[in-house]
């Protein structure tokens, strides 16, 4: 672990499942810990912007996950990913969620390497200045092999390849404006074009799904099989879990998950 | 180390927490110990016959989720059970799996871990 590890608060009333945490994330992240609410919310209060995440147990004596999220909100702290933990996501638990806008939840028993995965990728701590040559090439190589398999399916279904050809290059475009205007944002050419690639597969979960839906109706998009695509699209990406397509597996699964979801958290996940 | 040989036989899934402990058994020993201080402080009573029992089920479900979490798994499937029974509003079911059940289970394997603290 080094200085520049991200700095992960566990908020959580079981030293058990805080020591647990602990060790799944010590090798990779800075790890702080309050065993309650209330300081849990001192520590997020004064050192707000050093915190790049917090797991918060939602069943806490006194003052629990709930209740700490509604004093964040009160200060208008709304830049620090949440994860909220639990033995199970009750329906009442995801509708409380939801009003907080958080959908990230992680579930006991606690599964290595699933949290390990989920907080790398909403911290992006998986960089492309971390990629050698090879992993370039190698990158490349997986996505052309990909692209071309897709197609196929594409084609045999008689699905527009256009579409996701059109969305490449309009991500390209959005890209190269958004690092030529936005302060502090490092994309190289290179990076782009990976990022860009990775449009091309956002629906590839529809493969998963019965009878090639497409949501052609607003009913139809309101199905729970539509909705389904997106999860289903990114566990697909997820199948290749080799260290060179790290990165790019990383952002393609991202963006299947989410490219349904609106700027308020709504639609789908 | 001879206390994991016997958890495991005691249906404990010592090596499903280790993996998620990195392998490390020292780490794995103290959690124990304080497993059976948790148990201890979170006894969930057999006498569901108070109208409220929301605070045995916040203790069940507290016990299931850290049963979980070190793979003691009898207690972990057991505890789910208690807390969806009594959450289905069948109190005398949950007593039932409780006595029958968890208590005897508990029993032994609080007992294992502390002969070896």
């Amino acid at each position: 672990m080094n200085e520049d590890c991200k700095k992960i608060l566990i908020v959580d009333d079981s030293e058990i499942d805080r020591e647990v945490l602990k060790s799944i994330l010590w090798d990779e992240f800075q790890v702080m810990e309050a065993a309650n609410g209330y300081t849990g919310l001192e520590i997020i209060l004064s050192q707000r912007n050093e915190i790049d995440a917090i797991l918060l147990d939602v069943s806490m004596p006194v003052l629990d996950g709930f209740g700490v999220l509604g004093v964040m909100q009160q200060n208008n702290i709304r830049e620090i990913p949440v994860f909220l933990i639990t033995a199970e996501a009750t329906e009442d638990n995801v509708k409380r969620a939801v009003e907080f806008n958080i959908s990230e939840f992680i579930k006991k028993p606690f599964d290595r390497e699933e949290i390990l995965r989920r907080l790398k990728e909403k911290l992006r701590t998986i960089e492309y200045m971390e990629l050698s040559e090879e992993d370039v090439m190698a990158t490349r190589r997986y996505i052309y092999n990909f692209k071309e398999l897709y197609k196929k399916y594409l084609v045999n279904f008689n699905k527009d390849t256009g579409h996701y050809t059109r969305m490449v290059g309009l991500m390209k475009i959005l890209l190269n404006r958004y690092a030529a205007n936005t302060m502090g944002v490092r994309l190289g050419a290179e990076e782009i074009e990976v990022i860009s690639e990775a449009a091309f597969f956002c629906d590839i979960g529809f493969m998963l799904l019965q009878g090639g839906l497409r949501g052609n109706s607003r009913e139809e998009m309101n199905g729970e099989q539509y909705q389904s695509h997106t999860a289903l699209g990114a566990e697909l990406v997820r199948l290749n879990n080799t260290k060179q397509c790290e990165y790019f597996v990383s952002v393609c699964a991202d963006m299947c998950e989410s490219h349904h979801e609106r700027y308020d958290g709504g639609r789908v996940p | 180390m001879e206390l994991f040989e016997e958890l495991k036989k005691l249906g404990v899934d010592v090596d499903d927490a280790l993996r998620r402990l990195s392998g490390k058994e020292d780490l794995y020993k103290r959690l124990l110990g304080l497993y059976v201080k948790t148990i201890e402080e979170q006894y969930v009573s057999p006498d569901f016959s108070a109208a409220d029992y929301q605070q045995e089920i916040a203790k069940a479900h507290s016990i299931k989720g850290t049963s979980g979490n070190i793979s003691v798994t009898p207690m972990y499937q057991a505890y789910t059970k208690i807390v969806e029974l009594l959450r289905a509003d069948d109190p005398e079911g949950a007593r039932a799996v409780l006595l029958k059940e968890i208590l005897p289970r508990q029993n032994e394997i609080v007992a294992c871990i502390r002969k070896y603290q």
